[in-house]
């Protein structure tokens, strides 16, 4: 007798344990985080690191990541065959929330789910704007967007024009390739106002000897270039193949009479002189807060208006900044060491 | 199918070499306990019901069941051992020398035919109708060939450690830890649901509350001892994964701990002394080589478990390693059955294997819990020589004391001598040291050495221990069977799990919440180091009556380790004086080692237990006395 109510007790234990962690697994609320790129490299650690911040006690949900790899698929018919597989991923999993990092998550993923009443959808790390994904409007979606911090770039301009001795207004070229991201990026420069600076303009190229020919005529026109991206440079008009960034990189500064600055930190990492870019950790943070409150307050996304970034970051290469007579002041390479994104 | 024959139609009581007279067996009779009651006594029986079920199953073909009468002798002293004996219903009085001890229904007898003794020792009695099934030596065979239990079963039960109780008071303590048993189980299910309920209305956090809930039902398994210890700490850190309340790098640090790789090393190594047969022979050469006289003896019983305890990382098992050794002195040397002189011998046996458990690091499970429950910047600085350069001047005064104190308290005028010449035949049976003993030499050298020059080789006391044990492995001194079953893996994944299960405590703030809900505490450490010492013995007593030792040491060490670190104080200091404390112990329930130590065939220990226990209370004060005593050493070395 004595036997059976102890087996009784340690199964209605058993029983009992289990089913509450089901429970509580069942009702968790649910959160799949949906980068671009395929794993965490250098260019996506910011961002994680943010979203790692906010989310850190965040014990109480679940949260999945997953790694798309869409930022560096070539091919439109494997981005739309690692769509299918993100889809099916979100459709067995049924998150309350997805966090679409980057362009082509929304482009290939998040768009799909536009308006959908099951899903909300916070965007962020996405470049100027989300209309091109259909989410502009969508009443389940909001998030951070990212641009060119221009008025940190205007005061960082004007700042090497003086160490420059430039007297006339400084005169700003935008370059970059032909992606959506380049466009979307040179559009908000052409809108916005650069103080006492004068933005000539955009020249988005194809390839890699188009972009040689820009930047070797120049210096008739411009005083400073200003770059967002060149990863999709193929080699010439009759080579399709991709122009590694350093080399790129590599080549401008060299050959490049005026200086180069890029509105992203990467463009220091690839061997550039300076960047001053969005704060891609302000993005994470920004976006797992917008998920948070999504989750736990059960807000509307319609409730939530989407955020700009308003944090920068800046990275600098010291040994390439002298090489155009230019020097850092310390606050800036303080600012720069802080993020790690200062290399000598 | 089982044979069933009856002697009921003797008229003479009968004795084993009659159970092969035609006359007796000639008339069998129905079946005196029914099959499914066989089973279930075959199910229960402590010897048997470790062995895999078919290969019961097989033998149970060919065993008899025999009915003798109420004074009828099974076996007599030097009748061939050949048979096993299990009591399906009735009693059976065991007589060895002038003891007398009685087992009853599910018990088994005449272990002498399962380890290849010529003939029974001992003298078997049917006390009431007693009803037998008997496994003969063919059958023993199948058994023990298959598998070790039933022989080590045999062996402790010669050696005296696995004696029951007499019948009725195993009985009756059996109905009363049920009942415990089931209060556990009853209290363990219905904690956790009160805490989440209590939780849902008072604004607590969810994950929080589970947490809570998990802890009270760990805490709840192990205070009723309702299951092994180490499988609390699995079903802790199960339901935190399962519930995601912690990453795994946090619930599952203790699996990559230092403390952890480092425990395996040691216990590799205390397997090869253990096994090779090393540990056994230096007990001898001790015992010969020491000078007569009871303070001698004494020396060399408490040497003997100071030398056990850097490798031996079990309490319990070192207290196994010198129960054997204490009562073949005790015997040999013709000491009082508990006189003074006898309880000190154990008093000595247990202070040997014990005094130093929290001195060196490698000596039990608890003392890794702290280490691992350490901020990583003082694990470097406390592995192995480090915690016992520390420790040092606590461990001398303990050791000083138990030597003084047991001297006063124990002295008496028996005047023993060792009996040399069975040390020296026992040295002789053993012959020359094996390959395996030269291993296990080799590789304590190695380890001692490579531990004092840590500064110079710069790899860390895990690391060579791990090292060793691959040596071990590649030269084969320990083969895959023995690192299968030798190696303690419960004691492993019990220290794992503790350590993550502390993790998680701090990551989910909860040390945070308890400094501040024991804040007054937190002030009383931080402004009197003396008071707090005197709280917590007096905390640490008052838990050790609800708790086991681990357990305890290992709530107290989570909760108390990281107030003393946000208080300024060394997190080593609180946790080495939460190990020394949850040592401590007064009653015989209370420690596993000493009713281990105590327990003897006819349930009578060989000491003065009023008087051990005694000599234990005041070396519990002591043990309070020494942590004081250390503190201008700790002042002196900065660590104050």
């Amino acid at each position: 007798m004595k036997t059976k109510l102890r087996l009784w007790l340690i199964m209605a234990f058993v029983v009992g344990a289990t089913g509450t962690i089901v429970l509580y697994n069942i009702h968790r609320p649910r959160l799949l985080i949906i980068h671009s790129s395929a794993s965490e490299n250098a260019q996506m650690r910011p961002i994680n690191r943010g979203l790692r911040d906010v989310l850190r006690d965040k014990t109480q949900f679940s949260i999945r990541w997953y790694y798309t790899g869409l930022n560096s698929i070539g091919s439109k018919h494997l981005a739309e065959l690692e769509s299918v597989r993100v889809r099916s991923l979100i459709s067995a999993m049924q998150p309350d929330v997805i966090l679409a990092v980057g362009d082509e998550v929304q482009e290939y993923v998040a768009r799909h789910y536009a308006n959908d009443p099951r899903i909300k959808i916070v965007y962020c790390a996405v470049h100027e704007d989300v209309a091109p994904y259909g989410l502009d409007h969508a009443t389940n979606a909001t998030g951070s967007l990212m641009t060119p911090p221009i008025e940190a770039l205007t005061e960082m301009l004007q700042l090497m024009g003086q160490q420059l001795a430039l007297t006339k207004p400084i005169r700003v070229l935008h370059i970059g390739d032909k992606t959506d991201d380049v466009k979307d990026d040179g559009n908000y420069m052409a809108r916005q106002k650069w103080a006492k600076l004068r933005f000539i303009g955009n020249e988005y190229v194809g390839n890699f000897e188009e972009w040689k020919l820009v930047l070797g005529r120049v210096e008739k026109h411009a005083d400073f270039i200003v770059t967002s991206e060149y990863r999709t440079l193929a080699r010439s008009s009759s080579d399709p193949a991709l122009v590694p960034a350093q080399e790129v990189v590599d080549w401008t500064v060299s050959h490049t009479p005026v200086p180069v600055v890029g509105t992203r930190s990467q463009y220091v990492m690839d061997g550039g002189m300076l960047a001053v870019g969005a704060s891609l950790y302000e993005q994470g943070k920004e976006g797992g807060n917008i998920a948070i409150r999504l989750l736990e307050q059960h807000t509307s996304p319609r409730e939530i208006p989407a955020s700009t970034s308003k944090e920068f970051v800046i990275a600098a290469n010291e040994s390439r900044l002298k090489e155009k007579n230019l020097y850092l002041p310390d606050i800036y390479r303080a600012l720069a060491r802080a993020s790690n994104n200062y290399f000598q | 199918m089982v044979n069933c024959v009856s002697f009921s139609d003797c008229e003479s009581p009968m004795e084993i070499s009659d159970f092969n007279n035609a006359e007796c067996n000639k008339q069998p009779v129905s079946f005196p306990v029914p099959p499914k009651e066989v089973a279930d006594a075959l199910r229960v029986s402590s010897g048997l019901n470790v062995l895999p079920p078919e290969q019961l199953a097989r033998v149970i073909a060919h065993a008899e069941q025999l009915l003798f009468h109420p004074g009828n002798v099974v076996f007599d002293a030097g009748d061939v051992a050949d048979r096993l004996f299990l009591i399906l219903a009735g009693r059976v009085e065991i007589t060895i020398g002038s003891r007398r001890n009685i087992l009853g229904p599910n018990q088994m007898f005449g272990a002498s035919a399962v380890v290849g003794h010529d003939h029974y020792g001992a003298v078997a009695r049917a006390i009431d109708e007693t009803v037998v099934l008997v496994i003969h030596q063919a059958d023993i065979k199948i058994l023990t060939a298959s598998d070790k239990n039933l022989e080590s079963w045999a062996y402790k039960r010669l050696l005296g450690l696995s004696h029951p109780e007499p019948i009725g008071k195993k009985n009756s303590s059996l109905r009363d830890s049920d009942w415990m048993e089931l209060g556990g189980w009853l209290l363990t299910l219905l904690c956790p649901a009160v805490i989440l309920w209590w939780a849902s209305s008072h604004d607590v956090k969810t994950t929080i509350a589970l947490f809570l809930a998990i802890a009270s039902a760990t805490v709840l398994m192990w205070l009723f001892n309702l299951v092994d210890e180490f499988i609390p700490g699995v079903f802790a850190i199960v339901a935190v994964m399962s519930l995601g309340l912690a990453p795994p790098n946090v619930a599952l640090s203790g699996f990559m701990s230092d403390g952890f790789f480092m425990a395996m090393g040691v216990l590799a190594l205390g397997v090869l002394i253990v096994s090779s047969g090393l540990s056994y022979r230096i007990l001898l050469l001790l015992l010969k080589h020491f000078p007569d006289g009871q303070p001698w003896q004494n020396l060399g019983m408490i040497l003997i478990g100071l030398l056990l305890t850097p490798v031996v990382p079990v309490t319990n098992g070192r207290v196994a390693l010198v129960k054997p050794i204490m009562l073949d002195l005790i015997a040999s040397l013709h000491l009082a059955e508990r006189g003074r002189a006898a309880t000190m011998l154990a008093s000595s046996a247990l202070g040997g294997v014990t005094i130093l458990s929290a001195v060196i690091l490698s000596s039990k499970s608890s003392n890794f819990v702290v280490y691992g429950l350490l901020p990583e910047q003082l694990r470097d600085q406390y592995q192995w020589l480090g915690w016992l350069s520390v420790a040092a001047v606590n461990g001398a005064i303990l050791l000083l004391c138990q030597a003084v104190f047991s001297y006063i308290f124990f002295r008496n005028d028996e005047r023993p001598t060792v009996m040399r010449d069975a040390l020296e035949i026992q040295l002789r049976v053993l012959g020359p040291l094996s390959s395996r003993e030269w291993g296990a030499i080799a590789g304590t050298l190695i380890f001692t050495l490579g531990v004092l020059t840590e500064s110079i080789h710069k790899i860390k006391t895990p690391w060579l221990g791990m090292g060793l044990m691959f040596s071990f492995l590649v030269l084969r001194l320990i083969d895959k069977e023995e690192f299968r079953k030798c190696i303690d893996w419960a004691l492993l994944i019990y220290l794992a799990t503790l350590v993550g299960f502390g993790a998680t405590f701090s990551y989910l703030g909860m040390d945070r919440w308890v400094s501040v809900q024991l804040g007054l505490l937190g002030t009383v450490l931080h402004d009197n180091l003396m008071l707090f010492l005197f709280l917590l013995s007096l905390g640490m007593t008052i838990i050790r009556f609800v708790l086991p030792m681990s357990p305890a040491i290992a709530i107290a060490a989570t909760i108390l380790m990281p107030m003393a670190e946000a208080q300024g104080i060394s997190p080593w200091i609180v946790g080495f004086a939460i190990l020394t404390l949850g040592e401590m112990w007064f009653f015989p329930f209370q420690s596993s080692q000493y009713l281990q130590l105590r327990e003897m065939p006819d349930g009578r220990p060989v000491f003065d237990e009023g008087r051990f226990l005694l000599f234990n209370g005041i070396m519990n004060l002591l043990k309070i006395a020494a942590l004081y005593l250390s503190i201008p050493y700790w002042q002196k070395i900065g660590l104050l």
